[in-house]
């Protein structure tokens, strides 16, 4: 990702993040576009609300060091597998949020289809880095091992 | 000194927003991981204490990303919940929020090196 489709996410995630009922339309979204994962849900949506929120905060204010937060992202992944959850519904959360953001955006076009593009491409990358996320953590040992390797390479 | 969380977290709730709130967490993870890897911002209840550590890294960015600071009455060594407290620190994201982002935009893009 380029700086500048960053820039575009942090941008257009603070204009819309303070919209009322944002986290609930993007429900309503998934749940028209694929019904079926309702299951994966519970009925009262305002707990599951809050951890999207943390989430989605977490994803976009930490785009700019991407690389600190990968092992983050692959613990949620491991805790999506665990439920079942199977690739393709990544696809349908990413359009949901994808139409919830442009529906609360006051732009034009052009300015859409940049931040909609932004968008899909960290969402992706983020659903492949769940998708594929290891059963285990590396060991913390390790992760300090191949840290100092890489600074002593340095 | 230990500190009650949840004083702190309904505090930044109410003087910015649950999404405010919720910001200030998410941007900070990544170094409250390191020094409690224990750490989440959706486990916090009445039992919950941070360290200094902890709460000098929520001040740090409370401060850059929204140019406020917890004043130091309510950093009180296990501190017990004030009643006005108590209903701020469970969230409703279903429900909307109570700031516009618009307004600080530029100052958290900004402090992103945007």
């Amino acid at each position: 990702m380029t700086a500048d489709q960053v820039k575009t996410i942090t941008d257009s995630w603070l204009i819309v993040s303070s919209q009322p009922n944002l986290v609930k339309s993007f429900y309503d979204k998934l749940f028209e576009l694929a019904p079926h994962t309702k299951r994966f849900f519970p009925e009262d949506l305002s707990k599951q609300s809050e951890k999207l929120a943390y989430t989605l905060n977490f994803l976009v204010l930490n785009l700019d060091r991407i690389g600190e937060i990968k092992e983050s992202i692959e613990d949620l992944g491991r805790m999506h597998n665990k439920m079942q959850i199977l690739p393709e519904h990544y696809g349908y959360v990413k359009d949901a949020l994808i139409y919830t953001i442009l529906k609360n955006m006051e732009a034009d076009a052009e300015e859409k289809a940049k931040v909609s593009e932004a968008w899909d491409l960290a969402l992706t990358f983020v659903a492949t880095t769940m998708i594929n996320a290891p059963e285990k953590r590396e060991p913390r040992f390790s992760r300090l091992f191949a840290r100092l390797k890489k600074m002593t390479k340095g | 000194m230990k500190y009650n969380a949840l004083i702190i977290k309904s505090w930044i709730i109410k003087q910015i927003s649950p999404m405010g709130w919720s910001m200030i967490v998410a941007r900070s993870l990544p170094e409250l991981l390191e020094v409690n890897p224990y750490f989440s911002a959706f486990m916090i209840n009445k039992r919950t204490k941070w360290n200094d550590e902890e709460l000098q890294i929520i001040q740090w960015y409370l401060k850059k990303m929204f140019d406020v600071r917890i004043p130091d009455d309510l950093l009180i060594e296990n501190g017990t919940l004030i009643a006005n407290f108590l209903n701020v620190g469970s969230i409703n994201f279903l429900t909307g929020n109570t700031i516009t982002f618009h307004r600080i935009k530029n100052s958290i893009l900004n402090f992103l090196k945007f």
